[in-house]
């Protein structure tokens, strides 16, 4: 069959723009209910916090709250003990996290999954009851104390809850499976080749891993590290219960402004300021990064 | 060989599980060879290669190099290059790091290792590559930059596992070709992991050729091409037609080996030809065709075969105009020719 | 056609009986309780709302609130109040108050004549009373336990580890108690110049040797249970609960901190008149005394005692009983409305300086 040849026929683009238009606003009403969704769960609080935080009783608007925040030293402690807190959690991570990560990576599949297995594990108990848990771990009269005693290491019981150490040992133990999977997903993505070619080329075990593996999971290491600080910067739960309230975090201010004093706008401020937080903590990375990347062509043995 | 073999293996087994990666293998290879082993995936090459590299621990048996028993020595004390498939180069370091790798790692100072990392660039022809990123390079570059890692340091065997299967088939024969060069050049030993037979055919002095863990045929090219002992070599190596003993009137050979395994007749594709070449040297064979494909510089014809069985030939395009091959039809009788030593018999397994 | 027609009828006269039903039951309020669930829920519908319901011929819908002051005043901002009756604490209540959320109770109708001193206030009334306690360690004090908050402070006397709540609310009145302020004067000394400073100074003399400030009601009892200190502020049905689990401790009510939660109506209540009456229902001695004895609270009216509901070996351990309440101290939440903010930052100061 032939087809009648008219003035343009041969022309489709118009209609090729107009299906891929319509191929677009379809794909766009898929992702509606998605949309829709971080709108108003996330967007609209997240304005209203910050509406709370600089609106007046009079309506007119002020930066009054945020300079008596920054100006109270309660709250720039606190600030200033989140970050600690925050900091401290990722050091243990990666300390603690990253040989486990090795280990299971580099393991059998039934000792990988075992692994696996423990890893996962606390992510089945509520927060509450692991973090209690710890407490009757970590106090005077507990297992750990006990044992120290018993076995004459320690005279007198360790301070080891309601301070800093308390709330490290919990933020841990809480952050740890975060760190750990993303560093083991790292490690275990390298080709399994380039570790035997390091050894090929005469590169002993420590120096392949600390040459060829740790450079090549440090994305994973870098995306653990930055979800462990950012999830630490607005916990509450467990620096409330095992820092036996020396270790204020921003968001027991929170906590305290909204339940005890009521005093919304400086809590929506407060808010404001741990959302800037961790904006500040994606910026920096995405520099860090990028001046890593920049290095990176002569990293070397 | 002789007791001056540069490798030897012995009594090599190896199981996962009930799988039996390698059999009982014995082989040696010469000081200066180019040895390929050549077999189907789950052979047992790989697993060869790897054993000698240091990263299989063999259940069994031995192998030396240049004297030296290997088998307890770790991967990185063995002092062997290897080469990988898909490259296995470190993506965080840049061409010349790379290249550096093996030299630093045995305590050689930068200014020294980045002289010696320039010559072994220069010899793969990438000296101006030395600081492009890795991620940069094509397939091709980076196969020279594993070369060039892979010999910097000077070893004297030389192990490549596929190392040409990611490229195209241009390249590929491009890279034949410079791989043996450079062993040649560099007076290495090198023992060569493939599948294709055309590359192993075209670089080796000699294939081994591996199927379910064993050693099944061990030569050069050109007797494993020609004399092959088995169906599976015959097959693995060209097109090969394989009859009953019977089917070439004749032709005698005992029926079974020595071990009782049976024979079959064996004969390459392109030995058929159609010009009557008489003689006590040849024999004939009649048919009917039933299939001719033009393949551009042949014609393959399939022939059904007067005692029974049936054959494919591959005529050449001067000796298919010859005979006006074009004009036949199908079922047209035919006569083919071979020669009496191009009737092999081999073992049917 | 006749047929059609008796059926009309009929049909009428059945609307016209449905339409009088209709009609009484309107007479009756649904009143909305705002509470927060729980046992204090359960047990106030069996001997609060729900017969007080009865008797004034109303039917209650029960609400669940976490923090009533933040329900009310959203309610209160969207001009769409829904709550006759909200059971808050007494802090918020005056907060709210103070700010129209609550409308001040109606004490022609609510008979509060029978009311420990300061339970009847202006915005609300209470519906239970706890107390902040002292408890110790028996097996750590065995020959002399402490008995006062100076004795909470002496540690020379009374060697070893304390623990205080991370929040000003009542240590700051426990603290000048220590400092030997008399009790009918703690407010007093509070809202001077230099009152509420002393009562930092105070307890920051104390701060070596705190070793925890808790954070929650669960926290504290279970401090004390572990021995992980050796005295602890906290609240007395905590303490009361643990000591009967077999934890070697004791507490006295002597120089409590009687706190409460109680009722307030929001400006806007559907049926506050209905809800002014409710009240009076659940101030009855008999309400009071049946509720003190589910939820182990305390009830402010006094009669509660004298109704013989409540069994003697029970009330001895409630804050309010008459020999307990007479050792303790109300807590006076105009105080706290008005200076929480100094209050609880000077607090913190103190605590995390």
């Amino acid at each position: 069959m032939t087809l009648p040849a008219a003035d343009g026929a041969f022309d489709n683009s118009a209609l090729l723009r107009r299906d891929r238009k319509l191929a677009q606003i379809g794909l766009f009403g898929l992702a509606l209910p998605a949309v829709l969704l971080v709108t108003i769960a996330i967007v609209v609080p997240l304005a209203a916090m910050f509406w709370i935080s600089i609106a007046r009783p009079d309506g007119s608007v002020s930066l009054d709250t945020y300079l008596r925040i920054l100006s109270t030293p309660v709250y720039t402690r606190s600030v200033l003990t989140t970050f600690q807190v925050s900091g401290m959690t990722v050091l243990t991570c990666m300390l603690l996290g990253t040989p486990f990560a090795l280990v299971m990576a580099s393991a059998g599949q039934r000792l990988a999954s075992i692994l696996l297995l423990v890893v996962m594990l606390p992510f089945w108990t509520a927060l509450l009851v692991r973090t209690y848990a710890l407490s009757v771990l970590l106090q005077r009269n507990g297992l750990v104390n006990s044992f120290l005693i018993d076995t004459g290491l320690v005279s007198e019981p360790l301070p080891l809850i309601n301070n800093f150490f308390g709330t490290i040992v919990g933020m841990t133990h809480v952050m740890l499976p975060l760190f750990i999977l993303p560093v083991y997903a790292a490690i275990k993505q390298i080709d399994h080749n380039i570790i035997r070619a390091a050894a090929s080329l005469g590169a002993s075990k420590l120096l392949t891993l600390r040459a060829v593996i740790l450079p090549l999971a440090a994305n994973g290491i870098f995306a653990g590290a930055v979800l462990v600080f950012v999830l630490s910067l607005g916990f509450y739960v467990t620096p409330a219960i095992l820092g036996g309230g020396r270790v204020p975090m921003i968001s027991t201010r929170i906590e305290q402004n909204v339940s005890v004093l009521s005093d919304w706008p400086a809590a929506s401020a407060l808010g404001v300021l741990l959302l800037l937080s961790v904006g500040l903590v994606f910026l920096v990375t995405f520099l860090l990064r990028r001046s890593i990347k920049a290095l990176g062509g002569s990293a070397n043995v | 060989m002789t007791s001056a073999a540069f490798i030897e293996i012995r009594n090599l087994s190896k199981a996962y599980g009930s799988f039996r990666a390698l059999n009982d293998v014995g082989l040696d290879v010469g000081r200066g060879e180019f040895l390929s082993i050549l077999g189907p995936s789950g052979s047992g090459k790989t697993t060869l290669l790897m054993a000698l590299a240091g990263f299989v621990r063999p259940d069994r048996g031995q192998i030396s190099v240049d004297g030296r028993d290997l088998v307890r020595l770790p991967a990185n004390k063995r002092g062997i290059g290897v080469v990988f498939q898909n490259y296995a180069l470190f993506p965080h370091m840049n061409v010349a790091a790379n290249v550096m790798f093996p030299l630093r790692v045995r305590g050689i100072g930068r200014a020294e290792a980045a002289e010696r990392a320039r010559k072994a660039l220069d010899i793969v022809d990438l000296a101006n590559m030395a600081e492009r990123d890795i991620a940069t390079l094509s397939g091709g570059q980076k196969q020279r930059v594993a070369l060039a890692r892979a010999v910097v340091f000077e070893p004297r065997l030389m192990l490549m596992d596929e190392p040409l299967s990611a490229l195209d088939k241009n390249l590929r024969e491009q890279m034949q070709y410079e791989i043996r060069k450079l062993h040649d050049r560099l007076g290495l030993t090198t023992v060569y992991v493939t599948h294709d037979q055309r590359e192993a055919l075209t670089m080796s002095d000699r294939i081994a050729v591996m199927r379910d863990g064993v050693i099944r045929q061990l030569g050069t090219p050109a007797s494993l091409y020609h004399r092959p002992t088995s169906r599976f070599v015959a097959e693995f190596l060209g097109e090969a037609n394989i009859l009953e003993l019977d089917a070439v009137e004749s032709f005698v050979a005992p029926e079974r080996d020595a071990t009782g395994a049976g024979r079959k007749l064996m004969i390459r594709a392109e030995r058929l030809s159609l010009s009557d070449a008489s003689g006590h040297d040849h024999v004939s064979l009649s048919g009917t065709l039933t299939r001719s494909v033009f393949q551009g510089d042949s014609w393959l014809i399939s022939v059904d075969l007067a005692n029974g069985g049936a054959v494919s030939a591959r005529i050449a395009a001067a000796e298919a105009a010859n005979f006006n091959l074009e004009a036949l039809a199908e079922g047209a009788p035919l006569k083919l020719h071979v020669r009496r030593d191009a009737l092999i018999p081999v073992i049917d397994a | 056609m006749i047929r059609k027609n008796v059926r009309n009828s009929l049909s009428a006269c059945a609307l016209l009986a449905a339409w009088g039903i209709a009609g009484q039951a309107a007479q009756a309020a649904e009143m909305t309780v705002a509470v927060g669930g729980g046992v204090i829920q359960e047990v106030g519908r069996e001997t609060l709302w729900g017969p007080a319901a009865k008797t004034l011929g109303n039917t209650v819908r029960e609400e669940t609130i976490n923090d009533a002051y933040a329900s009310v005043k959203l309610q209160a901002a969207a001009n769409a109040v829904s709550f006759d009756l909200v059971q808050t604490n007494a802090f918020q209540a005056e907060k709210g108050g103070r700010e129209g959320l609550f409308m001040p109770l109606d004490y022609s109708v609510i008979d509060s004549k029978d009311f420990i001193e300061g339970t009847a206030q202006k915005y609300c009334i209470s519906a239970l009373i706890f107390s902040w306690v002292m408890a110790w360690n028996t097996d750590a004090y065995k020959d002399q336990a402490p008995q006062s908050w100076a004795d909470f402070w002496d540690v020379e006397k009374f060697p070893g580890r304390r623990a205080m709540r991370n929040d000003a609310e009542a240590q700051l009145e426990i603290a000048l108690l220590a400092d030997g302020v008399p009790m009918d004067k703690v407010y007093e000394v509070l809202g001077s110049e230099g009152g509420m400073q002393r009562a930092l100074d105070k307890i920051e003399q104390l701060r070596p040797h705190i070793a925890v400030w808790w954070n929650s009601g669960a926290q504290h009892a279970q401090l004390m249970k572990d021995k992980e200190v050796d005295m602890s502020v906290g609240w007395n049905a905590r303490f009361e609960a643990a000591k009967k689990d077999g934890a070697k401790i004791d507490y006295t009510f002597n120089q409590g901190v009687m706190s409460m939660d109680c009722w307030a109506v929001p400006v806007g209540a559907p049926h506050a008149a209905e809800a002014m009456k409710m009240i009076n229902e659940m101030s009855k001695p008999e309400a009071q005394a049946k509720f003190s004895v589910g939820v182990k609270y305390g009830a402010a009216n006094k009669r509660a005692y004298e109704t013989g509901l409540i069994p003697d070996d029970a009330s001895k351990k409630l804050p309010t009983y008459p020999d307990n309440a007479a050792h303790q101290l109300a807590q006076r939440n105009e105080w706290w409305v008005e200076h929480v903010g100094e209050a609880q930052l000077g607090f913190q100061e103190m605590m995390s300086r």
